[in-house]
């Protein structure tokens, strides 16, 4: 909350930063792949499931959510505007009502990858969170209900303890968030 | 066994035993504090505690007249955001905290808002991020042994206008002296002696068992137990002896250390969504929950649980437990341990703490958001806490 924000050719200028000088570029490839489909799965996920949409009616009428990876992102940014969830690929210095920021590429890339659940990730200290932690809980929830549907029972179980029931199957989830 | 990762971090100097006061001044002056305010409530103001420590530092070139004695039961954002617009105005350039957790906590508050330089404590809601500022020398002089929050890198701060408490998590709400004097708890009236030393109870079996547990926090669960159980009856019985209450002062702040790098889990999640909701005090809530989260907990920690049976009961009694029993006995241990307390006062059911079946709803939901729910082995539904209360009723 008490980041500048920066003005918004900042996107543009993250996405044609020359690759070679990013490390961890395929990591970071691979979470950001990762994070637009938690965004999206989001967004459907409160279409179809209702305690998704319980939860982030519950965080606020009007937020955003800012995932990222430290020190560059990738960046995802989730929330609630004029009624509806959106998400989209974000800039690393925008601002958001809430921020969750990776400490390091590759826990961040462990938890986006089903290596580390949430959870531990918090026990490890592998994150840092910006904006009311009471709300985090829900963010948490939200999270861990949409990868339930999106990885494999096995490593959702590593995941989470225990893992949250389906509302509808995953197959149907999956469609639902790519198409 | 060692955690894939952790972190721990106790920067307090703890200053413990008999006279432990007249030693501040000195740490003070070394910090280059010329003028603290002095944080607390007006039972302490009134009593005479705040006059004790105002005069161990007579002489010293210190001055100590700025005080604060209006610190309500629940520290409120208002409250601090009251007390940084007086510390400015008065040219106060540190912090004496004298009370229990609520002085503690706005005094943590304090000094977040006067360090990273605005004027809302709204504005540094959060886990682990706020940048490193100039510190501003903080002391903290508990008058109770529960809370431990002398050690903690943890504030939790109502916000009256939503009815809801907020967390702030940061290494940089640690303190830098905890005085434990035993003159300070001396007056504690038995049954908040009982409820505040069953809290310090509760920080260690949690800070021993959740998610975030490291040798390290372990170690100071593990011997902060052995000094509640053997101490805490006696101090309730014996409030004037400075043996009892300085061995509990020092549990508290071990517990405190203990929970501090390992956070707490489902009692305390449950027992702030009760104090939120039905204004059960912290203590009371924790000793009713206890061994209900225990019982919950049963499966996955029995391990821990069996350990746990050494300190909680002595070596006796864990010597002559079979090895499969020991997690259930110290389920049992602890309930007839909390129970004692009963003859001063203490409630052991939600329904003797005015507690209503109609408010369970609301307990459970807010309970599933507190950030002590992360923590726990098991991650409670808003079903299963409803199911914890009912059992607790
Ligand atoms: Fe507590």
């Amino acid at each position: 909350m008490t980041e500048v924000s920066e003005n918004p050719t900042q996107i543009k200028q993250e996405a044609k930063a020359p690759k070679t000088i990013v490390p961890g570029g395929f990591k970071r490839s691979v979470c950001k792949l990762v994070m637009k489909l938690l965004g999206k799965g989001i967004c459907y996920g409160y279409k179809v499931d209702s305690r998704i949409k319980q939860d982030v009616d519950a965080i606020g009428d009007d937020f955003s959510v800012k995932l990222t990876i430290s020190p560059i992102g990738p960046t995802m940014i989730f929330g609630k505007k004029d009624q509806k969830p959106f998400s989209r690929i974000g800039s690393y210095d925008e601002e958001a009502t809430m921020t969750i920021s990776f400490k390091g590429l590759n826990s961040a890339f462990k938890m986006f990858t089903g290596g580390m659940g949430l959870a531990a990730g918090y026990a490890q200290h592998r994150f840092t969170v910006k904006g009311d932690l009471y709300k985090i809980l829900a963010i948490v929830r939200i999270i861990n209900i949409v990868e339930g549907y999106l990885f494999p029972k096995a490593m959702a179980k590593k995941l989470m303890n225990p893992i949250p029931p389906k509302q509808v199957n995953s197959v149907r989830f999956l469609c639902g968030t790519l198409f | 066994m060692l955690p894939k990762y952790y972190e721990f971090l106790n920067s307090v100097k703890i200053m413990s035993g008999e006279n432990a006061l007249e030693n501040l001044p000195h740490e003070l002056k070394m910090m280059g504090a010329k003028k603290p305010i002095v944080l607390t409530d007006a039972i302490l103001a009134k009593c005479g505690t705040l006059d004790k420590v105002q005069k161990a530092f007579k002489g010293f070139d210190i001055d100590v007249t700025e005080t604060y004695t209006e610190i309500p039961p629940d520290s409120s954002i208002k409250v601090i955001n009251e007390i940084a617009g007086i510390f400015k105005a008065k040219g106060c350039d540190s912090i004496i905290a004298l009370g229990g957790g609520s002085v503690i906590d706005t005094a943590k508050g304090l000094r977040i808002v006067i360090e990273q330089g605005g004027n809302d404590i709204m504005d540094y809601m959060g886990l682990d991020s706020l940048p490193r500022k100039d510190r501003i020398a903080f002391a903290v002089i508990p008058t109770t042994s529960g809370t431990g929050s002398e050690c903690t890198n943890v504030a939790v701060i109502a916000n009256p206008d939503k009815n809801v408490k907020m967390e702030f998590i940061s290494y940089d709400l640690l303190p830098d002296f905890a005085v434990l004097d035993p003159r300070m708890t001396e007056t504690m009236p038995p049954k908040i002696t009982a409820n505040t030393g069953v809290d310090a109870l509760v920080h260690a079996i949690e800070g021993y068992t959740c998610l975030q547990k490291n040798p390290l926090s372990q170690s100071y669960a593990f011997a902060a137990i052995r000094l509640i159980t053997t101490f805490l009856p006696k101090a309730v019985l014996e409030g004037g002896n400075h043996e009892y209450r300085l061995a509990m002062s020092n549990a508290a702040t071990m517990a405190g250390i203990a929970f501090s790098n390992s956070m707490v889990g489902l009692v305390h999640a449950i027992g702030h969504a009760i104090g939120g909701v039905a204004h059960v005090p912290h203590g009371i809530a924790m000793a009713i929950l206890l061994p209900h989260v225990m019982k919950f907990n049963l499966e996955t920690l029995k391990p821990a649980y069996a350990e746990l049976l050494l300190p909680l009961a002595g070596a006796e009694i864990y010597a002559t437990t079979p090895k499969e029993e020991r997690a259930q006995k110290a389920i049992e241990f602890v309930t007839a341990f909390i129970k004692q307390f009963e003859s001063v006062g203490l409630p052991t059911k939600l329904s003797d703490a005015k507690v209503t079946e109609d408010q369970f709803d609301a307990i459970a939901q807010t309970a599933i958001n507190d950030g002590a729910i992360v923590v726990n082995p098991i991650m409670a539904t808003k079903e299963q806490v409803i199911e914890i209360l009912k059992e607790a009723f």
